[in-house]
C-alpha cells in the first residue's frame, strides 16, 4: 500500500480513512442516510426536536405580547439568559469555520471527515444564536433599526456601540460561512443528483448542484473559489468572538471591562464548539455507521484540541483573577471575588469543574480514544462553556459599583423553555441536514484517500 | 411627539368625550400588550409565522381628538400651566401649597412660596395627595344601607330627620369629629349647639398629641402648642421624638435644623442626641443615637435632670420626686448621660429637649422642667395656645372622648351618629366594642372617601370630597389662618363637611356660602388676596405658660427585659389615610426600604435570641389580642421592643390597599396603648418587596462624611477618596463651555431621605407604579431612590443616606454603547433619552454604574391594578387601558412611555425648556429663580441645587466650588453633572471614642490618597 523510496524511512501517517474503503465504497457509505428507508428512531427525535421549535416559537409568541417582564430579568441584570444563550450559540458556531478554513489553509487533511459536519453545526447554531438578540430588546418589532437602513431622518445607528459591531460581525459570519458551506457542498450535491431515482430528488439536487458536471474547469474553479473563501472566513474565526466579547469589554462594568476578553473568548469558542462536534459526530458515526471514514484517529484529534483550548480557558480564568488582584482595583476585585464565592459561586465552580478539570482526562490516550468517556467530557463542556457566559454575564451585573443597586437574579419557566426550544430548532436542523445532504464530504475524502494518489498503485 | 390634553368637559364627565377613539401615531412604533387569555393567545400563536412581518403592521396607538375651547376660558392658555393656593390639612399639619393644573385638570402639588411655615416645600403627603383626588375607588355616590344612592335622597331624607332633631333640642344626636381646623366647622358647631343644644360631640384621631398637650395642661394650666426654633439650638436632645417626619412644624423644622448642618455657614453645627425606641428619619441625622426601650426613656430623663440640675444647683425636689439611680442601660451609661448634661448644661438658653408625643404625660412634664431649668423656654422653646382650645370635646383626651362615645353607644344616649372622620371602625382599639356600639344607633350617617370597615355599618355613606374639591378654612395649631379654595369641580357626588354639618339645622348652602359667609368681614379685596396669597393672617399667639406643681413619676421601676410593642404613624400612609394611594405604597420605607408592606421592626440582637428571621411570622399575643404579623429585622433598634407601623391591614378591598400589611391596631388595649405582651414565633414566611437589599457599603467611598474637626483640619477630606486615572479618551471630550450647562448639587448633611423628591418625581414625569410582585423582581421605576448605609456596630449602626438619579455624565457610559442612538447628550449638558428611538437592549442600564436606568418591562399603566378592560380593541391593540380619572393626573408636558423602553431622569427636561422658552422671549438669561426641578422644589431642606454651572451666580456653580463638593465613582472620568456634598457630623468629643470605628477609616483613607487627586 505505502510507497517506500530506497535508503529513506518513511513515517507512516495514520490512515484518514480505514484501509480497505475504496471510492465507491466512500460514495454508499455517505449517501446511505440519505437513500435508506426513513428510520424510525429519526422520525421519532425529530418530532421531538420540532415540539422544541414549537416550543420556542411560543415562547417568542409570548414574549411579543407581553413584554420582556415574563423574563427573570431585572434592574441591576438588564442581561440573562437570551445574551447567555446568544453567545453560547455563537461559540457553538465556531468550530465550523476553524476546521473549514484554518485547518484547510494549514493543510489538516483529518480535517475532511468532519468539516461538512462541522461547518452545518456552525451554519444552525449562528440561527439559533441570531434569534437571540432580535427577540430580547424591548421592541422586537423594531429590531431593524440596529441596522444601517437608510431613511429620510438620516438616522444612522450608533457606530460606537458594540452591540451594533456585534450585528455586522454575526451577519456577515453566517453570510461567509453559508456561502463556504455551500460551495464545498456543490460537488456532492452532484453526485446525490447523479444518483437519485426520483424526479424530485433529481430536480431538487440538480438545481443546487448548480450544473456540475465534474469537468477540469469546474474543478479548478473550485478549488480557486475553496481557498478563496478559506482565506475570506479564517479572519472571521477571530472576529466573531472577539467582538461578541466587545460586547461586555468595551462596557466599564467590573467583570465585563477586561482586555483578556477577546483572545478568551475566542478560544471559549473553540473549545464549546469542538465539544458540541465531538458531541453530534459521536451519535451520528454511530447511527449512521459512518465508523470507516471518521475513525477514533479523528475523535482524538479534536479531544486534543478540546484539551489545549480547555487550558486556555483556565489560564483566562486564572489570569482574571491575577489582574483583579494586580490592578489594586477595588471593584475588579471584589467582582472576582464575589464570582468564586458570592451568591452566584455555584454557577463559577461547574463552569470551572466542566471546563478546566473535565478536559484534563484528555492527558490519557485511554480517555482520548474511548467513546463513552468522551460524550461525556464533551457534555460536560458544553454544560460548562454555558455556564461560563452565564457567570460572565450575570454575575458581573448583579454586584456592581453601589451597594444600595445589588439584586439577584433568577430565570422564569420562559427563559428556560426558550433556552430548551432553541435546542429543538437545532436539532431540527441538524437532524434535515443529516438526512437531506451528505454529512460527510464525499469529493473531499477521496481527495485524502491513497486511491487519489495519481501514482497510486505504481511500483517503483 | 405631540402635546396632548383634555378638555374642560373631559372633567365633568362628559358623554361625548367617553367615546374617545384611537387614532394611529406612527407606523410600527407600536406594541402588543398584556391581560392576554389562553383563547387569544392561542389564536395568536396560530399565526406566529406573522410576527415576522409584523413590523411592516398598522399597529394601533390610543388617540384623543384635542378640541379646541368653543369660549376661552380666562387666563388659562392651552398648555401654558395655571397654579392655585390652597392649603391642605393632615392630623394636626396644614400645608399651604400650590395646585398646578393643565386646562383644568390639577397634575402637580407644590408648596406655597408665600405659605409662612411651608416656604414653597412641601413633604410627601401634600406631594401625594394629588392622586388621590383621581383615584377610582373613591366612593362617587351616597350608600345608602351598601347600595348606591343619591344625594337628594339623602337630603330629603336629612330633611325629615332634621324636624326630628329639632323636635327633642338634638336630644340623641351624635358628632364623632377628627381633628379639626377649620374656623367654619366650629362656627358650625356654634350654630348647630344654638339651634340643637342637645347634640353631643365627640372626637378621635388615632395619631395625636394628647399626651403633650394634656400633659401640659395639667402642670400649667393652659392648653398649648409647643414650638421649637431649632436655629437656635445648639444642641437637641429628642427622646423619641421624630419630629423631622411629622406634624404641622415638619417642613420649618426641617429647614431650619438642616440650615444648622451647613458647616460654611458662620454658625456652629447643632449636635443632635436622639435617644429612641427605633431607628427614625430623625435619628439618621443624629450625631449620636441611642437605641433605648420607650419604657426605659424614663430613666434616661430622670438621669438628665438629676445630673443637670446637680451642675446648675438646682433643686429638684421642690419639682419633682424622681431620684438619682445609677443607670445601666445597652447603650446608655452614666458616661454617655453626663457627657449629654455637660453639653445642654453649656448650652443653657441655646439647646433643647423634646420628647415624642407616644411618651406619657409625666415625661413632657419632665421636659418642660428640664427646659425651664436649661432656660430654654421662650428661647427656643415657644408655646403658643392652641386653636379651638375652649370646646369641651377638645378639653378631653382622644381616646377619653372615643371611650365615652361609645359608652354613650351602649347606654343608648345616641341614637342618631355622624362620622365626619377617619375610619374609626378600623383604628379604634377593638377591645371598647365600636363595631357592636354603632350598630346601637339608629341612624349612622358616614362621611368617608371611600367604602370601609365603618362604612360597612353605616346606613348613610356620604362621598367625602378630596381638599381640592371644596372651599374650606384652615387655623393651623401655630395661627395661620387660610383660606383654602378648590380647584376642579368635584368629580363625586359628595359633600364637605361644612355642608353636611349645615345640612343637620338648616337647608343646603353650598361650601363656598359657608366659608364666604365665615368671612364676610373680609372686604372683597382682602378675601381675594387671601385666595390668592393661600393665606389670611398669622395670629400671634405665644403664650408664657408657668408652673408650681410637683411633677410626679409614676413609681420608676428598674429596666425589663419584656418584649415591648410600640404602634407609629406610617411614614408613608400614615395612620391609613391614604393607604389606597398607590403612590405611597410604592415608595420605599425611609429607612427599611420596604415597600408594599409594614412589618414588626426588631432589633438583630432580639432576633438571635427569639431565633428569628426577616419574614418569619410572628403571633403577638396581649391579653384582649392577638395579632400575626412578619418581622423585619432593623439594625439600631432597641433591643427586646417591636415597633409596628400603623395603617396597614386594611380588610375592605379597595384596589390598591387591599392585602397590604398587617393591622397593628389590632394590639392596642382600651387605653390605646399596648401592653403584656407575649411572642410567638410561627412557621410561616412573609415576602417582604424591599427595594434595597444590601446595606453595607463595602468600604466603598459612596457616601463621604468626616466630623467637624476633621473637616477643620482637612476641608478637602471629600476628596481624593478614589484613585482617578488620567483621562486617555481617544477623542477629545465635548467642551461644555457655553450656554447652559445644567448641573445638581445635593447636599448629603441636608437630606434627611424624607423621600419627598422621589413622590414629587413620580408625580412630574408620569412614573407609573408596578406593584409588589414587581418591585420584589427588582422593577421598580423610581427615577430617583435614596440609597440608605449602615456603617459599624449592627446593634447600633451609623445610617449613611444618599439621593440618586441620574448623574447626567457628560461622558456617558450609556451613551457609548447604545446601538440605536437612543440615549445621546445635548449640548447643554443633558444626557437626554429619545423614548421613540429607543429599541430596549438595556445595554445602557448595564452600562450604568449608578443604575438609575429604568425599564419598562411591561405596560405598567395598563398593568396597574386600577386598569380598566378596554372597550373595543383590535387584534393589535391594547386589551386594557389606565383607568381614565387615572390618566388625567398625567402631566401632558412629559410622555407617557411604552412598554420595552429605557426612561431615566431627565433633569425635569420639560421645565428647563419651558423656563428657557419664557426668558428667550424676554430677551435675558435663565436663572435660578425661573428654574426649579420637581425634586429640588419639594425637598424641605432645600438640599438639592439646581442651575447653570456656568452662572457665577447660581447656587449650583457655588455649591459646586464647595471644598465638600465631589462626584461618585468620579474615577470612572464620568464628568458627573450631579455632584453631592460631603456630610459633616458634629459628634460631642466626650462621645468620640465610641463611635470612632468610621473615623479611623478615614484617616486611614486619607493618607492613602490624601494627595492623588
Amino acid at each position: 500500500m505505502a510507497t517506500s523510496i530506497e535508503n529513506t524511512v518513511q513515517v507512516k501517517r495514520p490512515d484518514l480513512v480505514v484501509p480497505g474503503e475504496t471510492f465507491e465504497s466512500v460514495t454508499e457509505i455517505v449517501s446511505r442516510p440519505m437513500e435508506m428507508k426513513l428510520p424510525s428512531w429519526w422520525l421519532i427525535v425529530f418530532c421531538v426536536a420540532v415540539s422544541g421549535v414549537l416550543l420556542l416559537k411560543s415562547m417568542i409568541a409570548y414574549l411579543i405580547w407581553e413584554g420582556i417582564g415574563i423574563w427573570g430579568l431585572n434592574n441591576p441584570v438588564g442581561w440573562g439568559y437570551a445574551i447567555v444563550n446568544f453567545v453560547f450559540w455563537v461559540g457553538i458556531g465556531h468550530a465550523g469555520t476553524l476546521i473549514s478554513a484554518i485547518l484547510f489553509l494549514f493543510r489538516q487533511k483529518w480535517r475532511t471527515a468532519i468539516n461538512r459536519f462541522a461547518e452545518a453545526m456552525t451554519i444552525f447554531a449562528v440561527i439559533c444564536a441570531g434569534i437571540f438578540p432580535g427577540i430580547h430588546i424591548g421592541r422586537q418589532w423594531l429590531a431593524y433599526w440596529l441596522f444601517p437602513i437608510p431613511n429620510s431622518m438620516g438616522m444612522w445607528p450608533n457606530f460606537k456601540s458594540p452591540l451594533l459591531w456585534d450585528v455586522f460581525a454575526v451577519s456577515t459570519y453566517f453570510t461567509v460561512s453559508l456561502m463556504f458551506w455551500y460551495v464545498g457542498l456543490v460537488p456532492d450535491l452532484a453526485t446525490m443528483r447523479d444518483r437519485a431515482k426520483s424526479k424530485v430528488r433529481q430536480m431538487i439536487y440538480g438545481v443546487f448542484s448548480l450544473g456540475w458536471r465534474g469537468s477540469n474547469r469546474h474543478w479548478q474553479n473550485y478549488e480557486k473559489a475553496y481557498l478563496l473563501l478559506a482565506a475570506l472566513a479564517t479572519p472571521l474565526v477571530l472576529s466573531v468572538h472577539s467582538i461578541v466579547s466587545f460586547d461586555f469589554a468595551v462596557s466599564q462594568l467590573p467583570g465585563w471591562h477586561t482586555t483578556i476578553f477577546p483572545p478568551y473568548f475566542v478560544a471559549g469558542a473553540i473549545f464549546s464548539g469542538f465539544a458540541m462536534v465531538v458531541t453530534l459526530m459521536v451519535l451520528a458515526r454511530q447511527l449512521f455507521n459512518l465508523k470507516s471514514l471518521v475513525t477514533i484517529g479523528h475523535l482524538e484529534r479534536m479531544n486534543k484540541i478540546i484539551l489545549l483550548t480547555g487550558m486556555l480557558v483556565g489560564y483566562a480564568y486564572g489570569m482574571e483573577f491575577f489582574m483583579a488582584w494586580y490592578s489594586g482595583y477595588q471593584y475588579e476585585t471584589f467582582a472576582f471575588i464575589n464570582r468564586a464565592s458570592g451568591p452566584y459561586a455555584w454557577a463559577y465552580w461547574i463552569m470551572v469543574s466542566c471546563n478546566v478539570i473535565s478536559p484534563q482526562l484528555f492527558w490519557f490516550k485511554k480517555c482520548r480514544t474511548s467513546i463513552p468517556i468522551m460524550f461525556i467530557i464533551s457534555i460536560f463542556v458544553n454544560i460548562g462553556m454555558w455556564f461560563e457566559r452565564f457567570v460572565i454575564t450575570v454575575t458581573s451585573l448583579h454586584r456592581d459599583f453601589l451597594p444600595s443597586s445589588w439584586g439577584y437574579y433568577s430565570p422564569t419557566w420562559v427563559d428556560v423553555c426558550t433556552f430548551v426550544g432553541s435546542f429543538g430548532l437545532f436539532f431540527t436542523l441538524f437532524l434535515l441536514f443529516l438526512r437531506f445532504l451528505p454529512s460527510i464530504s464525499i469529493s473531499e475524502i477521496k481527495n485524502v484517500m491513497p486511491e487519489a494518489d495519481p501514482h497510486y498503485g505504481e511500483e517503483h | 411627539m405631540k402635546k396632548q390634553w383634555r378638555s374642560i368637559e373631559d372633567l365633568n364627565n362628559d358623554k361625548r368625550v367617553e367615546k374617545f377613539k384611537f387614532r394611529e401615531f406612527q407606523e410600527g412604533a407600536s406594541e402588543l400588550n398584556e391581560g392576554v387569555s389562553r383563547r387569544d393567545f392561542l389564536k395568536f400563536l396560530g399565526s406566529t409565522a406573522a410576527l415576522a412581518g409584523l413590523s411592516g403592521c398598522n399597529i394601533r396607538k390610543p388617540y384623543y381628538k384635542i378640541k379646541p375651547y368653543a369660549r376661552k376660558v380666562e387666563h388659562s392658555v392651552p398648555g401654558i400651566p395655571t397654579f392655585y393656593a390652597t392649603s391642605f390639612q393632615v392630623n394636626s399639619a396644614v400645608y399651604g401649597l400650590l395646585a398646578e393644573t393643565h386646562e383644568g385638570r390639577p397634575t402637580k402639588i407644590e408648596g406655597n412660596p408665600t405659605y409662612p411655615n411651608t416656604q414653597g416645600s412641601s413633604v410627601l403627603f401634600p406631594q401625594s395627595s394629588i392622586i388621590d383626588l383621581y383615584d377610582p375607588d373613591r366612593l362617587k355616590f351616597p350608600l345608602h344601607l351598601t347600595k348606591t344612592g343619591s344625594m337628594d335622597d339623602f337630603k330629603d331624607w336629612m330633611l325629615a330627620k332634621k324636624r326630628d332633631f329639632r323636635k327633642n333640642s338634638g336630644k340623641g344626636l351624635g358628632f364623632l369629629l377628627g381633628h379639626t381646623l377649620s374656623p367654619s366647622t366650629y362656627k358650625l358647631i356654634d350654630s348647630i349647639r344654638s339651634v340643637l343644644p342637645q347634640a353631643q360631640f365627640y372626637r378621635y384621631e388615632a395619631v395625636n398629641d394628647d399626651n403633650r398637650v394634656f400633659g401640659l395642661e395639667t402642670l400649667t394650666g393652659r392648653y398649648v402648642n409647643t414650638k421649637f426654633d431649632l436655629s437656635r439650638a445648639n444642641v437637641v436632645v429628642s427622646l423619641s421624638d421624630d419630629f423631622l417626619s411629622y406634624g404641622h412644624h415638619q417642613v420649618q423644622y426641617s429647614r431650619d435644623f438642616a440650615n444648622r448642618r451647613d458647616p460654611d455657614n458662620d454658625s456652629d453645627l447643632n449636635r443632635l442626641y436622639v435617644f429612641e425606641e427605633r431607628y427614625t428619619v430623625t435619628g439618621t441625622k443624629a450625631d449620636h443615637h441611642f437605641p433605648v426601650k420607650q419604657s426605659d426613656m424614663v430613666h434616661v430623663l430622670s438621669q438628665l435632670l438629676v445630673l443637670i440640675s446637680r451642675k446648675v444647683g438646682f433643686d429638684l425636689s421642690r419639682f419633682t420626686n424622681i431620684k438619682y439611680k445609677e443607670l445601666q442601660l445597652d447603650f446608655v451609661d452614666h458616661k454617655v448621660l453626663s457627657a449629654v448634661a455637660n453639653d445642654l448644661v453649656s448650652n443653657r438658653g441655646r439647646s433643647l429637649v423634646t420628647a415624642g408625643s407616644s411618651l406619657d404625660e409625666s415625661m413632657h412634664q419632665l421636659v418642660f422642667l428640664l427646659n425651664s431649668i436649661l432656660g430654654n423656654n421662650f428661647k427656643t422653646v415657644f408655646y403658643q395656645k392652641l386653636p379651638f382650645s375652649n370646646y369641651d370635646f377638645n378639653k378631653v383626651r382622644s381616646i377619653e372622648s372615643i371611650t365615652k362615645f361609645i359608652s354613650d353607644l351602649n347606654n343608648k344616649k345616641l341614637d342618631t351618629v355622624m362620622i365626619l372622620d377617619g375610619d374609626p371602625v378600623y383604628s379604634v382599639p377593638q377591645e371598647l366594642g365600636l363595631k357592636l356600639a354603632l350598630s346601637k344607633a339608629q341612624d349612622r350617617i358616614y362621611l368617608s372617601s371611600h367604602d370601609n370597615q365603618t362604612a360597612k355599618l353605616c346606613n348613610w355613606v356620604i362621598p367625602k370630597l378630596h381638599y381640592l374639591e371644596f372651599w374650606n378654612d384652615l387655623e393651623s395649631i401655630d395661627g395661620v389662618v387660610s383660606i383654602a379654595q378648590p380647584v376642579i369641580r368635584r368629580t363625586v357626588d359628595g359633600l364637605s363637611e361644612h355642608e353636611l354639618l349645615n345640612l343637620v339645622y338648616r337647608v343646603y348652602r353650598s361650601d363656598y356660602a359657608i366659608v364666604k359667609k365665615h368671612w364676610s368681614y373680609l372686604s372683597s379685596n382682602q378675601y381675594d388676596k387671601a385666595i390668592h396669597d393661600g393665606f389670611l393672617y398669622t395670629k400671634n399667639t405665644v403664650v408664657y405658660p408657668s408652673f408650681n406643681k410637683k411633677i410626679t413619676v409614676s413609681t420608676v421601676q428598674s429596666s425589663s427585659h419584656d418584649i415591648e410593642v410600640t404602634l407609629y404613624p406610617d411614614y408613608k400612609v400614615f395612620d391609613g389615610r391614604f393607604s389606597n394611594n398607590g403612590w405611597l405604597q410604592e415608595l420605599s420605607d425611609p429607612l427599611h426600604k420596604l415597600t408594599w408592606d409594614n412589618a414588626a421592626y426588631i432589633a438583630p440582637k432580639t432576633a438571635k435570641k427569639l431565633s428569628l428571621e426577616t419574614g418569619d411570622f410572628v403571633r403577638l399575643q396581649t391579653d384582649y389580642a392577638s395579632l400575626d404579623i412578619p418581622v423585619f429585622i432593623s439594625p439600631g433598634h432597641a433591643f427586646d421592643s417591636i415597633s409596628i407601623p400603623m395603617g396597614y391591614g386594611k380588610e375592605m378591598g379597595n384596589r390598591i390597599e387591599e392585602g397590604v400589611g398587617f393591622n397593628g391596631f389590632h394590639l392596642l388595649n382600651k387605653d390605646g396603648a399596648i401592653s403584656h405582651v407575649t411572642l410567638i414565633k410561627q412557621s410561616e414566611k412573609h415576602q417582604f418587596a424591599s427595594t434595597q437589599d444590601h446595606g453595607s457599603m463595602e468600604g466603598r467611598p459612596h457616601v463621604r462624611y468626616a466630623t467637624v474637626s476633621e473637616y477643620q483640619a482637612n476641608p478637602e477630606f471629600a476628596q481624593g477618596q478614589e484613585e482617578v486615572p488620567h483621562d486617555k479618551a481617544l477623542w477629545d471630550n465635548h467642551k461644555f463651555d457655553t450656554g447652559y450647562q445644567w448641573g445638581m448639587v445635593i447636599d448629603l448633611n441636608r437630606c434627611l431621605s424624607c423621600n419627598a423628591c422621589t413622590a414629587s418625581c413620580q408625580a412630574e414625569n408620569n412614573i407609573p407604579i408596578v406593584g409588589k410582585e414587581e418591585v420584589l423582581n427588582g422593577r421598580e421605576m423610581h427615577w430617583n431612590r435614596t440609597d440608605r448605609y449602615y456603617e459599624g456596630d449592627l446593634d447600633n449602626p451609623k445610617v449613611l443616606e444618599q439621593p440618586v438619579s441620574c448623574l447626567h455624565c457628560e461622558n456617558a457610559p450609556c451613551e457609548q454603547v447604545c446601538p440605536v442612538a437612543a440615549t445621546v447628550h445635548d449640548d447643554e449638558g443633558l444626557n437626554v433619552m429619545v423614548y421613540n428611538r429607543c429599541v430596549g437592549t438595556r445595554y445602557c442600564a448595564d452600562n450604568c454604574p449608578v443604575k438609575v436606568r429604568k425599564f419598562n418591562f411591561f405596560d405598567y399603566h395598563q398593568r396597574h391594578p386600577q386598569a380598566v378592560p378596554k372597550k373595543k380593541y383590535h387584534l393589535f391593540d391594547y386589551i386594557k387601558e389606565p383607568d381614565k380619572s387615572l390618566a388625567k393626573q398625567f402631566n401632558p408636558d412629559v410622555t407617557v412611555r411604552m412598554r420595552g423602553i429605557m426612561e431615566k431622569c431627565t433633569y425635569c427636561i420639560q421645565r428647563i425648556k419651558s423656563a428657557t422658552r419664557k426668558a428667550s422671549n424676554e430677551q435675558r438669561v435663565v436663572k435660578d429663580v425661573d428654574l426649579k426641578t420637581a425634586c429640588q422644589q419639594a425637598c424641605p431642606t432645600d438640599g438639592i441645587a439646581f442651575g447653570n454651572i456656568l452662572d457665577k451666580d447660581s447656587k449650583v456653580y457655588k455649591w459646586r466650588k464647595k471644598q465638600r463638593n465631589y462626584s461618585i465613582l468620579e474615577q470612572l472620568l464620568l464628568g458627573a453633572r450631579t455632584t453631592y456634598l460631603a456630610n459633616v457630623f458634629n459628634p460631642n468629643k466626650a462621645l468620640v471614642a465610641e463611635n470612632s470605628s468610621h473615623d479611623k477609616r478615614h484617616h486611614v483613607k486619607k493618607e492613602s490618597h490624601g494627595n492623588k487627586h
